[in-house]
C-alpha cells in the first residue's frame, strides 16, 4: 500500500510545535483516525425556475449528517425536511485515516437489487483512493438501499474536493446526491491556509458549490422512469432551468471541538449571508458539480472587477516546472468545469457590499444558458 | 506505417541517449481519402441494444471504406520529409490544413503564435492533392477541413472531418519509451486521444443538405472513433500499465465542445498546450479540454487499480442518451499485476451490493 504519511512532514511539524511551545492535537505527529457518517435521505426543495420565475418544488435525493431516526424499507420511507441540500460539506485533515460510514437510507430506487444501478455509493472524486474506496459501481461496488459501508481512505495534501454518487451518475447527480470535500493542512500553525506551506494566511474561508438540475431529466429518477431496456433518448438535450449556489461556510477551529478529532467535522449549507472584514485575506474554494461551465466574477457596487489569486486547483498548489508555487495574481474570472475545483484568494479594500455572480455557461456559445438566465449572484457584505 | 530507414535508425540508435542530431531522417508517406457515408453504431442496453445510424464526412487511409471516425492517427519524427496525398472522394469540394491547436490560451495554459504546417488547400471532388513538408518540432498536430458548407452553414469539422498527427523527437517513433520532446518530460508509453462529439440533427442537415440555425447540442461522444466499452477495453486507447511506469496522454480535441475529462486514481500533469511548452505545470483531476485544443498529460502510475476517465458531464457520458457510454477510457493496472481479486483494494472483482 502507498504510504500516505510522509516522514519529511513528521519532522517539519514537530520542529514547529517544539517552537511554538505547544502540540496540537490535531498535529501530523500521531495519525487520527476520523469516524464520521453520513445517510442518503430525500426531501422536497424549493428551487426557482429561471426560465418562468416560479419556485418550485423538487425531490432531492440528498446526504445528510447521520441520524438513528431515518428508518424504512424497500421502497418506503419518509422524507426528512429537515436534511441539508446539497450534502454537507466533509472536513478532514491531512494524514486522516478516514472511516466514512454511508448509510443508504432512501427509498429512491425500486430497481431489482441484481440490477447493476440499484443502489448508490459516493465517490471520493479527486482523492485518487483506491478502486475498492473509489465508488465507481462498475469498479468496485454498490450499497444497496437500507444497508450501509465504511469507506476508508488515508488523505494525502490538503486541498478541495467533492464527492457524489457514482451509480448512474446521469440521474443520481440531477438528484442531488452531492456535495464538498476539504482537506484542511494538518498542522495547526497551517490552520488557517488552503495547503501546507501556503503563504496565504486567510481570515475567513467559504466552499461554494454550484449546480444545475434539468427539470426533464430529474423527473426522470424522481418517477423511477430510468429507460434501461427500452430504445430512448433522454439525455440527449440538457436544458438546465434550476441553478444552485450553495454557501458553506468553513470555521475548522469550531469543529470537533470537544471529541477526540477536533477540526473535522461536517458542514451544511448556510442561507445567512456571506461577510469578510475590510482588508482582509480570505479564501473562497469553488467546485462544479453541475454538467456546465460556470464562470465567477466578483464586483463592488460600482460594477469593477475584485481581482483574485488562483492559489490552487483540483486539491493541488499551482506550481511551476522547478515546483516553486506560482499562483494564477489579479484574475478578474474563473472558470470550471464539471468536476473542477478551484481555490482563490480575495482582500475587499473597502466597506461595502460586492457581489459574486455566476454565469452557468452553454457549452456552445459560452454565454449564460436557459436564453441568458442562468445566472446566480451572492451578495458579500465587507466591514 | 513508419519507412524501413527508419525502423533501421531507430535499432540502430536505440537508447535514448543518443543525440538527436546522430538521428537519420526519414521519408514517411501518408495516403488519406476524403470520405463520407452513414454510419452505424451499436448502443447497448440493460438487456438488449439499439443501433443508431448518423452522416460522417470525414477521413479514412483505405480507399473505399466509410471515414473512421476521429479521423487516423499519423505519426513522423522531427526532421523527416512527410508526404501526404489527399483525395476527396466526396461529392463536395473540403479544404485540408495542418497545425497545432488553437493559439488563444486556455484557462491558466499560455499559449504562442500559430503554427501552420500545410497552409489552407482547396481539394474538389474527385480530385486530389499532394502535400510534402519537415515534420516540425515534437508535438500533437491537428489536420482537418476548415472550411464552412456554404449550403447547410455547417463547419465540415462538425461532422467528423479531422484527425491528428503526432510528431515524436528526432531519432524517435510511436510504440517505445521517449520524451514529448527533445530532453521534456518522459514516458514508457504513449497514447493520442482524439476526441469527437457530434449533434445528430447537425450529421442529420449535412445529409439532407438543409442549413442548421440551432444551437449545438452534443449527442454521440468518441474518442479515437470508440466509445464506452469499446474504448475502455481498446488498448490503444486505455493504457494497461504496471505501477511505476510513465503514461502520456496526447489530448486533441477535434470537436465542437470542450470536454472536461475526470481522472480517477491519479492527477496528470498538463505539461503542454497546443503544443506550448507549459511553465506553471497544472496537476489536475478534471481537465478542461476546449475545441481545435492539444493537451499533453503525463501521468505517474503510483498505485495499482482499475481507474476510468470520462467526461464528467452528463451528456458525454451518454452515447445518444444512454448511460455509461459516450467519452470513457480506463487506466488498467490490474491486468499486469495479478489480475483481480475479491475484495482486494485496488483490483477487487466488482460485485452488486457490499462486498462480503
Amino acid at each position: 500500500m502507498k504510504n500516505v504519511f510522509s516522514s519529511h512532514k513528521l519532522v517539519l511539524s514537530v520542529l514547529t510545535s517544539a517552537l511554538l511551545g505547544s502540540v496540537p492535537s490535531w498535529s501530523a505527529v500521531t495519525p487520527v483516525t476520523v469516524k464520521q457518517a453520513v445517510d442518503l435521505t430525500y426531501r422536497s426543495i424549493s428551487l426557482k425556475n429561471a426560465v418562468s420565475g416560479a419556485t418550485e418544488s423538487i425531490t432531492a435525493w440528498t446526504f445528510s449528517p447521520a441520524s438513528g431516526s431515518r428508518s424504512g424499507s424497500g421502497t418506503g420511507g419518509s422524507a426528512d425536511a429537515s436534511a441539508p441540500f446539497p450534502g454537507p460539506v466533509l472536513v478532514f485533515r491531512e494524514k486522516d485515516m478516514v472511516e466514512y460510514t454511508f448509510n443508504d437510507k432512501c427509498p429512491c430506487e425500486s430497481r431489482p437489487s441484481d440490477h447493476p444501478y440499484a443502489g448508490h455509493t459516493i465517490h471520493l472524486h479527486g482523492l485518487d483512493v483506491t478502486t475498492q474506496q473509489d465508488g465507481v459501481a462498475e469498479t468496485s461496488f454498490t450499497v444497496l438501499p437500507w444497508s450501509s459501508y465504511t469507506y476508508k481512505m488515508g488523505t494525502r495534501e490538503a486541498g478541495s474536493f467533492v464527492y457524489h454518487c457514482h451509480v448512474h451518475t446521469v440521474l443520481h447527480q440531477q438528484m442531488g446526491m452531492y456535495g464538498g470535500i476539504i482537506v484542511m493542512p494538518a498542522d495547526s500553525v497551517d490552520q488557517n491556509k488552503s495547503f501546507t506551506g501556503s503563504p496565504n494566511t486567510f481570515a475567513k474561508q467559504y466552499y461554494w458549490i454550484t449546480a444545475e438540475v434539468e427539470k426533464s431529466w430529474h423527473d426522470k429518477a424522481a418517477n423511477r422512469d430510468y429507460g434501461d431496456s427500452v430504445e430512448f433518448s433522454y439525455f440527449t438535450q440538457y436544458n438546465p432551468q434550476h441553478f444552485i449556489l450553495a454557501n458553506y461556510p468553513i470555521d475548522p477551529a469550531a469543529l470537533g471541538v470537544g471529541t477526540t478529532t477536533p477540526g473535522r467535522g461536517l458542514v451544511n449549507p448556510s442561507t445567512a449571508g456571506v461577510s469578510f472584514a475590510v482588508g482582509t485575506k480570505n479564501l473562497i474554494r469553488v467546485g462544479n458539480l453541475g454538467y456546465l461551465n460556470h464562470r465567477l466574477t466578483i464586483t463592488n457596487s460600482a460594477g469593477a472587477s475584485v481581482p483574485f489569486d488562483v492559489i490552487a486547483t483540483d486539491g493541488k498548489p499551482m506550481r511551476d516546472v522547478n515546483k516553486n508555487l506560482a499562483p494564477l495574481t489579479a484574475q478578474t474570472k474563473v472558470e470550471y468545469a464539471a468536476g473542477e475545483r478551484y481555490d482563490l484568494m480575495v482582500t475587499f479594500p473597502t466597506a461595502g457590499t460586492y457581489t459574486a455572480k455566476v454565469e452557468y455557461l452553454d457549452p456552445s456559445t459560452k454565454t449564460p444558458t436557459a436564453g441568458g438566465k442562468g445566472v446566480l449572484t451572492q451578495a458579500i457584505t465587507v466591514q | 506505417m513508419q519507412p524501413v530507414l527508419k525502423l533501421m535508425s531507430a535499432s540502430l540508435l536505440g537508447l535514448a541517449s543518443i543525440a538527436s542530431s546522430s538521428s537519420i531522417a526519414a521519408t514517411v508517406n501518408y495516403t488519406l481519402y476524403m470520405t463520407e457515408a452513414k454510419e452505424s453504431i451499436t448502443i447497448p442496453l440493460y438487456s438488449s441494444s439499439y443501433i443508431r445510424t448518423f452522416w460522417v464526412e470525414g477521413f479514412t487511409d483505405v480507399s473505399g471504406s466509410p471515414p473512421h471516425v476521429s479521423g487516423i492517427k499519423l505519426t513522423a519524427s522531427e526532421g523527416d520529409t512527410v508526404n501526404i496525398t489527399v483525395y476527396n472522394n466526396t461529392t463536395k469540394t473540403h479544404d485540408f490544413t495542418l497545425r497545432n491547436g488553437l493559439a488563444a490560451p486556455v484557462g491558466p495554459a499560455v499559449g504562442t503564435p500559430t503554427v501552420t504546417v500545410v497552409p489552407a488547400a482547396t481539394i474538389a471532388a474527385g480530385a486530389s492533392q499532394a502535400f510534402s513538408f519537415t515534420a516540425p518540432s515534437a508535438g500533437s498536430y491537428f489536420y482537418y477541413d476548415p472550411s464552412t458548407d456554404t449550403k447547410t452553414t455547417i463547419p465540415n469539422r462538425a461532422v467528423g472531418m479531422y484527425g491528428a498527427m503526432i510528431v515524436y523527437p528526432a531519432g524517435k517513433t510511436a510504440g517505445s519509451p521517449g520524451n514529448l520532446w527533445t530532453g521534456g518530460p518522459g514516458y514508457t508509453a504513449d497514447f493520442t486521444w482524439v476526441l469527437t462529439d457530434f449533434d445528430k440533427r447537425v450529421n442529420d442537415a449535412k445529409w439532407l443538405g438543409t442549413v442548421f440555425s440551432s444551437t449545438y447540442k452534443a449527442t454521440y461522444a468518441f474518442i479515437n472513433g470508440e466509445f464506452g466499452g469499446h474504448s475502455m477495453k481498446n488498448a490503444e486507447t486505455s493504457p494497461v500499465s504496471n505501477v511505476g511506469d510513465t503514461v502520456a496522454i496526447r489530448v486533441v480535441n477535434g470537436g465542437m465542445i470542450s470536454h472536461p475529462l475526470h481522472f480517477h486514481g491519479y492527477h496528470g500533469e498538463l505539461v503542454s498546450v497546443n503544443n506550448v511548452r507549459q511553465n506553471r505545470v497544472l496537476e489536475k483531476d478534471v481537465l478542461d479540454v476546449p475545441p481545435m485544443t492539444t493537451m499533453d498529460l503525463v501521468f505517474h502510475i503510483n498505485q495499482k487499480g482499475i481507474y476510468i476517465v470520462h467526461d464528467h458531464t452528463g451528456m458525454m457520458v451518454t452515447q445518444d442518451g444512454v448511460y455509461a457510454e459516450g467519452m470513457i477510457a480506463e487506466f488498467d493496472v490490474c491486468k499486469k499485476e495479478g489480475g483481480l481479486i475479491a475484495n482486494d483494494p485496488y483490483c477487487p472483482i466488482p460485485t452488486i451490493g457490499v462486498p462480503r
